[in-house]
């Protein structure tokens, strides 16, 4: 199903709501795809794939609330947006405190809805960006031999090259050769970047 | 409130201060009733009548937790926190709202409320919110 492009994923037991919300996506050029239940959508729902989520909170079956409960243990952070025909202050505030993007209550502006929608795509191409950069970083970490990832980590830590040294039993020399190393491996020119893109990772 | 200035010089920053409540209500009534149940729990609280007083108290000495009211006298619930957690990061807040309004309660969570309840509230709720706050 993954093609890529960023897809606003609809999930409500009601047949005429998914209408009119996948009508309301078409209308402003947005790719949608609709499920009847909590259920089936997770059956096939890629992580991989950009985009956000719509979803009824009161569902027969899995509800709103344990679909989000149930894609943050996958690890997922998709932006999740919930409507609920109900003005459930509780639901809300657990929704939200566990990092839904909005809660909206019907009836609703169709704009209000697409308002939402764009800041949770918004927020999701961030969030994908950051990974990347995470995993490329993580990468060149990867890249580094045994030795160049002791003398990262030892360097990260704040130690001297003469300290690193002693402790790995390895001439003032040898330590700085791994050093540049690292440092061009991990793509950095000073300490300080590098320290900053350490702790970043973290 | 002199307690709490007391005890913080007291204790100075070294050692742990008891976990001490602001609470902050234009109904004077449902102040004294929170403190009073937070009392049973032994947890000591001091009350204040409007957010510029209890902004000012924070300064002085740091409180575990913060109830208000959705709108005090001088201004809204959620503006005070946001004041308030510029002096104290991560200062968990309740707020007490009047209407059951969701929109209102998703704009204060995500301005960084740790709760939001409807009044009257249920008196274990808030003391299940505040004992979680402040551990």
């Amino acid at each position: 199903v993954s093609d890529g492009s960023a897809c606003v994923f609809i999930v409500d037991d009601d047949e005429a709501v998914r209408d009119a919300l996948g009508f309301l996506m078409q209308s402003v050029g947005l790719l949608a795809k609709s499920f009847a239940s909590a259920d089936n959508f997770l059956s096939v729902f890629d992580d991989s794939q950009p985009g956000c989520l719509v979803s009824d909170i009161r569902m027969p079956g899995m509800s709103g609330l344990d679909l989000q409960e149930t894609l943050i243990q996958r690890g997922s952070v998709i932006p999740m947006i919930f409507i609920t025909g109900h003005g459930d202050i509780p639901m809300a505030v657990e929704a939200i405190k566990k990092g839904a993007h909005d809660f909206l209550t019907k009836p609703f502006r169709d704009q209000d809805l697409l308002d939402c929608i764009n800041s949770a795509m918004e927020k999701d191409t961030r969030q994908r960006k950051q990974q990347g950069q995470r995993a490329c970083v993580e990468r060149r970490v990867a890249c580094l031999s045994k030795r160049e990832k002791q003398v990262l980590d030892l360097v990260v830590a704040g130690t001297s090259n003469k300290e690193i040294a002693n402790e790995l039993n390895l001439s003032h020399r040898t330590v700085e050769v791994h050093r540049s190393h690292m440092m061009e491996k991990m793509e950095t020119r000073s300490l300080a970047e590098l320290v900053s893109l350490m702790q970043w990772i973290q | 409130m002199a307690n709490c200035l007391m005890s913080a010089e007291l204790h100075n920053s070294t050692a742990q201060i008891s976990p001490t409540v602001y609470i902050a209500d234009s109904d004077l009534d449902v102040s004294k009733s929170i403190e009073f149940l937070l009392a049973t729990e032994g947890i000591e609280a001091a009350v204040f009548d409007d957010g510029v007083s209890l902004l000012d108290a924070v300064r002085g000495c740091e409180p575990s937790c913060v109830v208000l009211a959705a709108l005090l006298s001088d201004m809204s619930g959620v503006l005070l926190m946001k004041r308030l957690q510029k002096v104290v990061a991560d200062l968990p807040v309740i707020i007490l709202a009047n209407t059951s309004d969701v929109p209102s309660a998703v704009d204060a969570v995500k301005s960084g409320a740790w709760d939001y309840l409807e009044k009257p509230f249920i008196q274990r709720v808030l003391l299940d919110s505040v004992r979680r706050a402040i551990n």
